[in-house]
């Protein structure tokens, strides 16, 4: 076994010794498939029979480019270790110079956002929700890479969930733990969704852009808020500047671990019930599964309850890239939620800012939005609300539990030092709901009681 | 009919057909269809005239095939297009918004279209059957039923008593209402399918109805001989007094040329049309004053609409809740009513409130003329020697509902002589069933048809359609002679539409339910490739996905693939072929990227789109073609891209966008401000890049996002104002992909003009002034 797993050692560069020879048709990947088990057309062993067998060595004739969530299931158990992810991403770069082209969802805006950021001339202003009370700096040790949350959170508006929460709960923690990270004004997006659509090109253009900022901001540590923009720093990155990088990169669940164990930060007490979705990013493709399982934990009252599928086993959101989302998406979200909500907890807690857009948008169109039903909320506001002397609830990052008073009273709330009131003036400030009487939220709830 | 019905169809579907073409020759291909129930003015129509067909061709400016498509069941269209009480207005759903589409107005203008046309000469139908049949009486009903064994093959005789056809038409309806050469013409286009004409000759007079069987060797005779008979009013003191005229012998003899006023203060008993015809015939005449005495409410008169308005106009006074109880006479002419006032009581059998006279309430009416117009009946008494004809206990004659069969074997009854005084378009009904009936008659020798005959009656349940949005509109008004010329003449009060007038009105039409087969594509394929049916490919054609466009001719099909050739005539008359079936400008659903969120079934105005089983348990979304007006608001605000509309999907749009010169503009704009695009290019030269869609709400931030990215300098975005959006919420759309897109700029550091928004109002006309006169170009209107 073990001569077997040495022979197919990830080989790298071309699709033709990425090891995705080293399959024995065994169908493992297809049987675990989250896909699959909802679409039986969808076959990674297909595929790979029909790579290795030449019919298509770089994968593009596939029917099947572009369905891949690229979560990792497969690889996790694969007895032989084939990198699928992997073979998938190679396979979309090559088809990117055929002119085949991803079905992006939201018509392709995300995209069309990631190309204009790769024009060196921008001048963001995408600060705008830094408050006064939100300790940060100009150059430190410490960056927080924010990500595409600004965006997400004009573009997601009507979803309700006020994604700019994420990052304002994420300076105030580090604030808890002592740290005034550093901001860029003229961060790019990572990258993450291009690379993995096979826009090398582009990406690139973006992690040069990153990177030259975060060098010269001095930073040694860099935090992100985001699974994917982690996985993209840490990984990625490193391998297109084919050396270490100059700086450390850190998930906050990471950095937070870390400074809980050093007793840096403490947490107050937070009676809820909660399960925790592995994002695939930091799960599988990181290998983070306990630092936010130990956060989580050393928050008093909260009760961690695990769904079945969970850690390296856990199944993905149902979509990835601004891709591919359709029936199969909904469905695997449908099948997730409801996982969640037999756990019998209150709230749904992700670490990756897309899962909860995914997640989020089925909640509509499941039900999940009444009250009682389990909730949705990111690692970050989760935490930030147990930081032991904060007042008001941050940003409301999606309703929590009526038993809660503070989600009652947050969106409405008046104190200024809280996170709910940062930028007063921004589109996602409230619940969309309240906001905006034709709103997709209106629209996806009354089409549920429709049904 | 019901071997194809497919639980996947919305609920509202009732039956599923397919549509055959036989493409070059090869057998055919069955495709599937989807029948639906008519639309509500096409259920309300006794008769089942095509309203919406008609309607819908009128707006696309095809008149010709408008007025074919109203023949197939109302062969007198001008005439019903003026006296017709429209029920189908009644049960129009442009009526919850604002007003009902003038359907009434729009087949008079189409039928007059055609009268001022002088038609080319009519060719008979060939007469294919020996059997003869007597028509008695030449009204609608009669003319309906001569009209169509004409056109199964029959010979056929029509009888009037007078000298004049058309019944009704012609002795109680007066001249400004109906002018006499409509009527001539109208049963003249019906003579001229070769029916024959004898006047002068009353059938139970001059005629026994058994000597047109035995003597004359008719096969069967219809009796539509109306109700002529007046019924009367007994008033205490009002035999032989002069003064005191029926009502309907009064419109006879003044629609015949006596037009002597036999008094200054005219009152009209009565609240039905005859009785304002009478007062407003009275007017005319050159009365001092005329009221009408009517013994319930304004709400209970049977006279209703536009006819009771236009009376007042006139200066017809109203008194409701009266009654005659007396006549005061000096030297044998009356001097005066004496009246008396009522309260409504319980309902009577009629489902009116039956009026009740409130004791002591007398009081006088000065007046020398008197108009009695209570009502009339038929001239049963013609037939009485012939005993077996039996009549009603309303004094009609009696007829089977479905068949209106008579008691006497051969004869069939129907019309104002079998229901009572009742519209148009009813006796008109009647003719169609009974031509059914005498040809079953004639071919079987059996009284009662086959019941398979009769099709249940649709009821419009379950059809609604929500029109949340639809834009607000006026009805267009006809234009109508001046109340001051009106009181010495005779000439027709309304005017009729004009043209532009008329196909804007009929674009008011909502559409709802099918398009119900309009059949231009059977029409108009030379080849014959194309046929529309129900359950087989013989069967009689039924409800059918067309679409008609709104303006633009031409010809579209439901999409189903590359499946033969459609030939066809352009409006200009020149001969086209399409080689495969057209799309139409419809929006449809990849069903395997639809993740059933259902935001476009609650965004469409048009009530097009519906969730429906998909795959893995996840809904799918399903348009129906025939609702849809291809706006593509919807597939704005699709998440996945599932939804896409004909000529404006995604990459059709992305497709313009490809290689933009460096630094030029893009203007997206609703194809009602189109003219903005085409403005700028001229004014400002190859810097534009047009980007024409149904609706300004198709574009998304994604389109705006990518124009930019393919290098755009500027970004316009061209609506119309929310209330004026052709489409629903459409413009209110674009507001929110605008406001999106802009914030998204702002965030990326983009200067905000280089995103515009601009509302321009509903008329190209304005726009353009708008534009021109706006010297500042588009940096004014930088919202």
């Amino acid at each position: 076994m073990s001569e077997v797993r040495q022979r197919q050692e990830p080989r790298t560069t071309d699709a033709g010794s990425l090891g995705i020879q080293a399959c024995y048709q065994c169908g493992r990947c297809t049987g675990l498939c989250p896909l699959a088990r909802v679409d039986s057309g969808y076959s990674p062993r297909r595929v790979l029979s029909r790579a290795c067998q030449g019919d298509s060595p770089d994968g593009i004739q596939s029917d099947s480019l572009w369905s891949c969530l690229t979560c990792g299931l497969c690889q996790q158990h694969c007895p032989m270790s084939v990198a699928y992810p992997e073979f998938v991403k190679q396979a979309r770069a090559s088809a990117a110079g055929h002119d085949l082209e991803p079905p992006c969802s939201h018509g392709g805006a995300l995209q069309n956002l990631m190309k204009l950021m790769t024009r060196p001339e921008l001048r963001q202003k995408r600060l705008d929700w830094v408050t006064d009370d939100l300790q940060t700096s100009r150059q430190g040790s410490h960056l927080y890479f924010v990500g595409c949350l600004p965006y997400f959170d004009v573009f997601f508006a009507k979803l309700g969930l006020g994604q700019l929460g994420i990052a304002s709960s994420t300076v105030r923690l580090l604030n808890a733990a002592g740290i005034a990270p550093v901001l860029l004004e003229r961060e790019r997006c990572c990258g993450h969704d291009l690379l993995w659509e096979g826009q090398v090109e582009d990406f690139r253009k973006l992690a040069a852009i990153n990177l030259q900022q975060i060098q010269e901001a001095g930073a040694r540590t860099v935090v992100t808020s985001c699974a994917e923009c982690a996985r993209t720093l840490k990984r990625d990155y490193a391998d297109l500047l084919g050396k270490p990088l100059p700086f450390e990169v850190k998930h906050l669940a990471e950095l937070l671990d870390e400074k809980v164990a050093a007793g840096q930060l403490s947490f107050g007490a937070l009676e809820e019930k909660v399960t925790y979705q592995d994002p695939c990013r930091l799960g599988r493709h990181l290998g983070i599964y306990d630092a936010p399982r130990r956060l989580l934990g050393s928050v008093e009252g909260l009760q961690l309850r695990e769904m079945p599928h969970s850690r390296s086993n856990a199944i993905c959101c149902g979509t990835s890239c601004w891709t591919g989302c359709d029936r199969r998406s909904r469905a695997i979200q449908r099948d997730r939620l409801s996982s969640a909500a037999a756990t019998g907890a209150e709230v749904l807690v992700t670490a990756c800012p897309k899962c909860a857009v995914h997640f989020r948008c089925s909640m509509y169109q499941e039900g999940y939005i009444e009250e009682g039903a389990v909730q949705l909320q990111d690692l970050a506001v989760l935490l930030s609300r147990a930081i032991a002397d904060e007042g008001p609830a941050p940003r409301d990052s999606s309703p929590r539990q009526p038993s809660k008073t503070s989600s009652k009273t947050a969106p409405s709330e008046g104190q200024p030092s809280g996170g709910a009131e940062a930028s007063p003036k921004k589109s996602g400030e409230e619940p969309c709901r309240r906001k905006k009487k034709t709103g997709i939220s209106e629209l996806a709830c009354s089409s549920v009681t429709a049904d | 009919m019901g071997d194809t019905t497919s639980e996947e169809w919305p609920r509202w579907i009732t039956s599923g057909g397919r549509l055959s073409i036989s493409p070059g020759g090869r057998p055919d291909v069955q495709l599937p269809i989807q029948a639906v129930e008519a639309s509500p003015c096409t259920l309300a129509c006794p008769a089942g005239v095509n309203v919406k067909g008609y309607v819908s061709l009128i707006g696309a400016g095809r008149f010709q095939e408008s007025l074919e498509l109203i023949r197939r069941d109302c062969p007198l269209p001008s005439i019903c297009g003026r006296i017709c009480h429209r029920p189908c207005e009644a049960a129009c759903r442009r009526g919850q918004t604002d007003h009902p589409v003038a359907i009434g107005d729009l087949k008079r203008f189409v039928a007059d279209y055609e009268l001022s046309l002088r038609r080319a000469a009519t060719v008979p139908p060939a007469r294919t059957r020996p059997e003869r049949v007597a028509v008695v009486g030449s009204g609608p009903a009669g003319l309906t039923v001569a009209s169509d064994l004409v056109h199964r093959g029959f010979g056929v005789t029509v009888f009037e008593a007078f000298s004049e056809p058309g019944g009704m038409l012609v002795q109680g309806i007066p001249e400004f209402r109906l002018p006499r050469e409509i009527i001539r013409a109208e049963v003249q286009s019906i003579l001229d399918l070769g029916v024959e004409l004898r006047t002068g000759l009353k059938i139970g007079r001059d005629v026994g109805l058994s000597e047109l069987f035995e003597s004359e060797g008719f096969g069967a005779v219809f009796l539509g001989i109306g109700a002529h008979l007046p019924r009367k009013l007994q008033i205490r003191d009002g035999e032989g007094v002069e003064g005191i005229e029926d009502g309907l012998e009064f419109m006879r003899r003044v629609n015949a040329g006596d037009r002597r006023r036999t008094g200054r203060h005219a009152v009209v008993i009565g609240g039905g049309h005859t009785a304002l015809d009478c007062a407003r015939t009275a007017l005319r005449l050159g009365v001092e004053d005329v009221q009408v005495l009517y013994r319930r409410t304004a709400q209970e008169m049977p006279a209703a609409g536009p006819e009771v308005e236009e009376a007042e106009g006139e200066g017809v006074r109203f008194n409701f809740l009266r009654s005659p109880a007396a006549v005061l006479r000096r030297g044998g002419r009356v001097i005066a009513l004496e009246c008396l006032e009522n309260t409504l009581g319980p309902l009577d059998a009629s489902g009116r409130r039956r009026p009740v006279p409130v004791l002591g309430s007398q009081y006088i009416v000065e007046t020398d003329w008197v108009l009695l117009a209570v009502g009339q009946t038929p001239e049963s008494d013609l037939f009485d020697q012939t005993a077996s004809l039996q009549l009603s206990p309303a004094g009609t004659l009696a007829a089977d509902a479905d068949s209106l069969a008579t008691s006497l074997p051969g004869v069939f009854a129907g019309g104002d002589a079998v229901t009572g005084p009742k519209s148009v378009i009813d006796a008109i009904a009647q003719g169609h069933r009974a031509a059914v009936s005498i040809e079953s008659f004639l071919d079987t020798g059996m009284r009662q048809p086959a019941s398979a005959e009769w099709e249940p009656i649709p009821q419009p349940a379950e059809f609604e359609i929500p029109h949340r949005w639809a834009q607000r509109s006026e009805r267009q008004r006809m234009p109508q002679l001046p109340v001051a010329e009106r009181q010495a003449t005779f000439r027709e009060v309304n005017l009729g539409l004009s043209q532009r007038a008329a196909m804007r009105e009929a674009q008011r039409c909502l559409r709802c339910g099918p398009c119900r087969e309009c059949s231009l594509c059977t029409s108009n394929c030379n080849k014959k490739h194309v046929r529309l049916s129900l359950g087989g490919p013989d069967a009689e054609a039924g409800t059918f996905l067309l679409r008609i466009p709104k303006e633009g001719g031409g010809l579209a099909a439901y999409r189903t693939g590359n499946l033969g050739t459609l030939h066809w005539t352009s409006r200009t008359g020149a001969t086209r072929q399409t080689s495969t079936v057209v799309h139409p400008l419809t929006c449809w659903v990849r069903g395997e990227r639809c993740r059933g969120c259902g935001i476009c079934a609650e965004t469409c105005a048009y009530g097009a789109i519906t969730l429906g089983p998909g795959a893995a348990g996840v809904a799918s979304a399903q348009v129906e073609p025939e609702l849809c007006k291809g706006c593509g608001v919807c597939m704005s605000l699709c998440p996945t891209g599932a939804i896409q509309s004909a000529g404006f999907s995604d990459w059709a749009v992305a497709g313009r966008l490809r290689r933009l010169p460096p630094n030029s503009k893009v203007v997206f704009s609703c194809r009602f401000n189109a003219a903005v695009g085409s403005f700028l290019q001229a004014r400002h030269g190859d810097g534009f890049e047009h980007v024409p869609v149904m609706c300004a709400g198709r574009i998304a931030p994604a389109q705006i996002l990518e124009a930019l990215e393919a290098g755009a300098q500027r970004v316009l975005l061209v609506r119309c104002p929310p209330r004026d959006c052709h489409y629903g919420s459409g413009s209110q759309v674009a507001q929110e992909s605008f406001d999106t897109a802009a914030e998204l700029l702002r965030l990326l550091g983009l200067e905000p003009h280089r995103l515009q928004l601009l509302t321009v109002g509903p008329e190209g006309d304005a726009l353009r002034e708008y534009l021109q006169e706006s010297s500042g170009g588009l940096e004014a209107t930088h919202v």
